[in-house]
């Protein structure tokens, strides 16, 4: 029997939504079903609004609004995407918008930084060498990181935000933000460099 | 994520990564969303809910939304004359000129105003058409 051999017009399958049943269940009126999504997204889309704001209360505080609109715009989710896309998409267009219009050179305020990043590879494989890196304490390092991404402009730092740490492929960011896939790539370029020249000085000799 | 070699500057970013709030901050955030949701449910004003909501259903047709908007007021803007009672032209203009500033003239409307009857050599109350005059 000739094996079917895969070719490239096979269509993807489409994953099934995980959060699919409690998202009915949540348009259903049921609350426990929401609040359920608020856990199991909590963490992710907390994490992508303090990196562009850079600020606890801030972060807190528009995470609120974010998932309050996604409740009360639930019954318009029509399944397109998977709802963390829906929902992420909606966070990261508010994100811009606050930013846009608050003052750009609000204060700092940071979370503490887990003791995990001793066990990085990239940490450990930083501090080992002779590196500022190494003489830098942690405390330090994040300000002046946290101090670099706020050096950015909002759109620059929404790609270095999902891309670089939250790890989104570059088609993904392109469909979030409603630019091309070379618009992504450029401005991560621009921003890389930018970057680039703030930490000059944690650059490796 | 896009499997291309990191540079040393993404590796300083992708610390970020490590920058967590403390294990309970979920539970505190469940807390007062939900304590933010019954207040709104009890306080929410109504007509900043429905403004939000058309925003929320206007941003689904994407580009298009611009179209239906212009489509929408253009409609509204043709209604408004017909749905807006007129006023009676008689109050908008006082004896002798006077200081009524009409803003605009809609058709016209037959009213019994006082006039010269040559047939009966007096002045009487004779149908009369007359502009029908808008005044905001």
């Amino acid at each position: 029997m000739p094996s079917q051999a895969k070719t490239n017009a096979e269509p993807k399958m489409k994953k099934p939504d995980e959060d699919a049943a409690l998202v009915e269940a949540a348009k259903a009126g049921d609350t426990a079903a929401f609040d359920e999504l608020v856990r199991k997204h909590h963490g992710r889309l907390y994490g992508l609004v303090y990196h562009m704001t850079s600020n606890r209360e801030d972060t807190n505080d528009l995470l609120q609004d974010i998932f309050a609109k996604a409740y009360r715009s639930l019954k318009r989710f029509r399944g397109k995407s998977s709802f963390y896309t829906w929902i992420y998409s909606i966070a990261v267009n508010m994100s811009l918008n606050f930013l846009k219009k608050r003052n750009r050179r609000r204060a700092i305020s940071l979370d503490d930084v887990d003791t995990g990043i001793g066990n990085d590879k990239d940490f450990i494989e930083m501090t080992s060498k002779s590196n500022p890196v190494k003489d830098a304490n942690i405390r330090e390092l994040q300000q002046r990181l946290n101090e670099a991404m706020m050096e950015l402009s909002e759109d620059h730092r929404a790609v270095v935000t999902m891309f670089d740490i939250q790890g989104l492929p570059h088609n993904e960011i392109s469909k979030i933000l409603g630019v091309s896939a070379g618009t992504v790539r450029s401005r991560l370029f621009y921003a890389h460099r930018q970057l680039q020249n703030y930490l000059e000085e944690f650059r490796a000799g | 994520m896009d499997q291309e070699p990191l540079s040393d500057i993404q590796k300083l970013i992708r610390l970020k990564r490590f920058e967590t709030p403390p294990t309970e901050a979920v539970d505190d955030f469940l807390v007062e969303f939900q304590r933010r949701q019954r207040s709104q449910a009890l306080t929410g004003s109504s007509t900043k809910l429905f403004i939000e909501r058309v925003s929320t259903y206007m941003s689904s047709f994407g580009r298009q939304k611009w179209v239906y908007a212009a489509a929408g007021a253009y409609v509204c803007l043709m209604l408004f004359p017909l749905v807006k009672p007129s006023t009676s032209p008689v109050n908008q203009q006082p004896a002798g000129g006077g200081t009524a500033n009409p803003v605009g003239v809609r058709g016209s409307v037959i009213i019994d105003q006082p006039r010269y009857d040559p047939k009966q050599n007096q002045i009487r109350q004779l149908p009369t058409k007359v502009p029908e005059v808008i005044v905001f």
